[in-house]
């Protein structure tokens, strides 16, 4: 639908950076008896099926992995 | 051991990130993630955990960096102690006790986390299917080095010196909530 409102205007404009169909499903899909609450707009989400790629990794003087 | 040494996937379903700290009752190992800011009254942060083997630290933590001031707010999962905790200006604070994770089948536990970034208060704690009040509890910020506005999300696992634990995460989601 075409708005009719210059292209230069805040109005309407979108806080989502990434807007995903399903996804709060995820949990569902785990096969969980507990149901999370399913609120919000999703900004942003991970479910690892790309490996640990985009995140950093760190340890302390021990040690530890990831 | 490295960052990003000995990185793997364990498959259950789409994949996880295992978090494995050494252990010798100091050891801390941290996944992070630096996303870009967004001007939200409240944040949300879902996540899927497992413990393989306890006990452990838990702590997933966002932090939200706007004109130099940072503001954050964290779950705290002792399955030393079996308790949750969120940390308010004042320290940790226990908000449910009597947790056990440690059973003979392994679970997932559902985490949502969120967070009153208008009034730098805690909102609500799910943990499984109960919904915990935590609105009383008034977030930490600082003034902090970072001139770079954004939200990190930081996921921590910690060991008690026991023993070898590993804590799995399946998935993170971080959603804008409406007051």
């Amino acid at each position: 639908m075409v708005h009719t409102l210059p292209d230069y205007t805040a109005q309407y404009k979108t806080l989502m950076g990434i807007q995903s169909a399903d996804v709060y499903e995820a949990a569902a899909r785990l096969g969980s008896v507990d149901r999370i609450t399913r609120t919000g707009k999703v900004y942003w989400m991970d479910d690892f099926s790309n490996g640990i790629w985009g995140w950093i990794i760190s340890d302390s003087i021990g040690g530890g992995e990831a | 051991m490295g960052a990003g040494k000995n990185m793997y996937i364990t498959l259950t379903g789409t994949g996880s990130l295992e978090l494995e700290p050494d252990y010798d009752g100091t050891d801390e190992v941290y996944a992070v993630k630096y996303l870009p800011y967004t001007d939200a009254d409240y944040l949300g942060l879902e996540l899927a955990v497992a413990f393989y083997s306890t006990p452990v630290d838990f702590i997933a933590t966002i932090y939200s960096v706007k004109s130099g001031i940072i503001k954050w707010g964290d779950i705290y999962v002792d399955t030393y102690s079996d308790k949750l905790a969120i940390h308010d200006i004042n320290g940790y604070e226990a908000i449910k006790t009597g947790i056990n994770v440690e059973g003979t089948a392994k679970q997932w536990y559902l985490i949502k986390l969120i967070l009153n970034m208008k009034e730098n208060k805690y909102h609500t704690v799910q943990w499984n299917d109960e919904v915990i009040d935590v609105s009383n509890y008034i977030m930490p910020s600082t003034t902090g080095l970072s001139n770079t506005d954004g939200i990190s999300i930081e996921l921590m696992a910690g060991d008690y010196g026991v023993g070898t634990e590993e804590v799995f995460v399946d998935y993170v989601i971080l959603t804008v909530e409406e007051g």
